[in-house]
């Protein structure tokens, strides 16, 4: 049953491809429906899997082989919870990166996006090049935003949180629709760039240490910046 | 033992890396039944029997010429050898041409370790006729005793329907006896030599069966080739089967006048190259040696049956006693399905193995395995180190499941 039921899903993506698994995907579907059914699988498709495996195992290993063959059924539940946690997962992050443009919303890691600019609203430069010093009054932390940015509505939270636990308070500058912000953000252009590889909001920025860290990025991490760079 | 050297004849196993023990269901060609086949196809494919052309000549000639070498290798006259598709047509054809033969007061004698070939067209045929089919319960190990088979043959026997070797465990009946007890009585005899023809010498008229059927596929001849050989003066008198094309001497508009046996009953266009390719087999199996054949199967049998039975954790079909099985063994490993056993040997070895039930269920069933076997079957082409693997194989797969 377990089997049959791995085999179908499987053979049912390898099927778009490819007509040789078709058939083998119109076998697994029968013997699930006439397991479901309470009937033999007449197909015989899922012996055939144990004895192809079993007998791959037994060519390296007696040993392993006859450890496997005595525990298959419970190896195969296993793998099948396993296997479908992480088809849920995978669905789960391939959503995350339509949506929000990462796998990842929490931790910003995600293999089909550089992590750099993985939860980044990137923003251009328009060829100007900004070398001015920071403006009077601004030390701490700042958090550079943009006001529709998703990333950064989603990390709001996560700040306020993180804010009242260090007792450190960002200063929050909007800079999609100030110009100030957007030329103070840009007179820290080299230094985001250098450790974000990207200009983007949300941007953390410690004015103290000169360093930056962008995106949506978890709370561990967030905490972890402020306490290197406070 | 054969000469290895026979192995280079077979393409497959020399472009292939393949242990091959399913003979029993499907032999290996050699080359000169391949030629014979390119032959025909590529220097003068035509018809036979009806195109006056060169080409038309040569493949009747050529075809006619099989029947005369197939007819001679079984001790038949040619006009014996009806040319079908397979043994199951064969015995098909017989059921049918004998139907209208069989009154309510008569019955069939068969065996319960009957081949779904030799059993299931008379099954119906008692069904629909209202005749009794007589069983002959084989013994624990699927063989025989003639007196099993005197006990049933009586005067109300009309058809006696005997395997010359059984393909779920290679045993052998007493042929000679059940015929004598079956003529005794005024009862045919039909013979399914499916497995027997392509290992033994066999001499239709010396062994005086009335129906022979068996197939070229199991014999290094082509698939779709198979051969009903039946005495001239049976039928002759019997009606035709399927007719139209190539049966015919004469049709007006109320009337049919059927050609001689053995053309009555071959219908419709033939097989040609088929039957050509399995000239080309028999005279190879010839060149070789019946005998030779026999021998060199007895002897990997007897070592691959004896290993078995030393081997732990094996179950086996049909007699221990090696001189009663005739290439063919069937083991069960103990805690394993067949189908598993089959696909792990392929996967392991390539070793090439039947599994299932051999469409000889009830054989099955009365031998102990209703959910099938695995059975190794051997041929001229296998050798003592295939065996050998095998054998080694096996004794991970059984020790897997110790």
């Amino acid at each position: 049953m377990v089997l049959c039921i791995v085999a179908l899903v499987i053979f049912g993506v390898l099927g778009i491809f490819s007509a040789r698994y078709r058939q083998l995907t119109g076998e697994a579907f029968n013997c699930v429906v006439r397991k479901i059914t309470l009937r033999p699988c007449d197909t015989k498709l899922d012996e055939k899997i144990r004895a192809k495996i079993l007998a791959k195992v037994l060519r390296h290993s007696p040993q392993a082989a006859s450890f496997l063959n005595k525990n298959f059924e419970v190896l195969s539940i296993v793998f099948t919870v396993i296997f479908f946690a992480s088809l849920g997962y995978t669905i789960y992050s391939l959503y995350n990166l339509l949506v929000f443009g990462t796998c990842d919303p929490v931790t910003g890691n995600c293999v089909f996006v550089p992590p750099t600019n993985s939860v980044v609203t990137q923003i251009q430069l328009n060829g100007t090049n900004y070398t001015g010093k920071p403006p009077c009054g601004l030390e701490g932390f700042i958090e550079f935003y943009g006001a529709e940015c998703p990333h950064c509505a989603k990390m709001k939270p996560i700040l306020e949180k993180v804010e009242i636990e260090t007792g450190v308070n960002f200063t929050k500058l909007e800079i999609w629709h100030n110009d100030t912000n957007r030329d103070i953000f840009l007179t820290h252009a080299d230094s985001i760039q250098k450790d974000c590889g990207v200009l983007g909001v949300p941007t953390f920025y410690s004015v103290k240490t000169d360093r930056a860290i962008c995106g949506e990025i978890n709370e561990a991490r967030l905490k972890r910046f402020i306490l290197e760079n406070g | 033992m054969l000469n290895k050297k026979i192995r280079e004849d077979f393409p497959v196993l020399v472009n292939r890396q393949i242990i091959y023990l399913d003979s029993a269901c499907m032999s290996l060609k050699p080359t000169p039944v391949i030629n014979a086949l390119n032959k025909y196809y590529t220097e003068y494919g035509s018809c036979a029997g009806r195109s006056q052309h060169r080409l038309g000549k040569e493949t009747e000639m050529n075809f006619e010429d099989a029947r005369n070498k197939i007819a001679s290798f079984i001790g038949a006259r040619s006009s014996e050898v009806i040319f079908t598709k397979n043994t199951t047509e064969s015995i098909n054809l017989v059921a049918h041409i004998l139907e209208d033969t069989f009154t309510k007061d008569k019955k069939i004698v068969i065996s319960n370790m009957e081949h779904h070939s030799a059993f299931v067209p008379f099954q119906l045929l008692s069904k629909k006729r209202k005749i009794t089919l007589d069983f002959v319960i084989a013994k624990e190990d699927g063989t025989f005793d003639v007196k099993q088979w005197t006990d049933k043959i009586d005067k109300s026997t009309q058809l006696v329907v005997i395997h010359h070797t059984t393909n779920s465990v290679g045993t052998r009946p007493p042929l000679r006896e059940i015929v004598k007890a079956a003529h005794d009585h005024g009862a045919l005899v039909l013979l399914d030599g499916a497995q027997g023809i392509p290992h033994s010498e066999f001499n239709f008229k010396r062994e005086n069966v009335d129906f022979l059927a068996f197939s070229g596929h199991k014999m290094l001849g082509p698939t779709g080739t198979g051969c009903l050989v039946a005495k001239d003066e049976l039928v002759e008198k019997l009606p035709p089967f399927i007719v139209g094309g190539e049966t015919i001497e004469k049709v007006t508009l109320v009337d049919t006048i059927f050609l001689k046996p053995p053309h009555k009953y071959e219908g419709g266009l033939q097989d040609y190259a088929g039957f050509v390719g399995l000239g080309a087999a028999v005279e190879y199996l010839k060149r070789i040696g019946m005998n030779n054949i026999e021998q060199h199967c007895q002897e990997l049998t007897k070592e691959l049956l004896n290993e078995l039975i030393s081997m732990d954790g094996i179950t086996i079909y049909g007699p221990l006693d090696h001189k009663k099985r005739h290439a063919i063994i069937t083991f069960n490993v103990q805690g394993a399905r067949p189908h598993e056993v089959a696909i792990m040997l392929d996967d392991m070895k390539n070793i090439a193995v039947r599994s299932g039930v051999f469409c000889a269920e009830p054989a099955m069933t009365h031998l102990g395995a209703p959910q099938g076997a695995v059975r190794a079957s051997l041929y001229l082409y296998n050798t003592k180190e295939e065996v050998e693997v095998f054998l080694d194989a096996l004794k991970k797969i059984a020790g897997m499941y110790k």
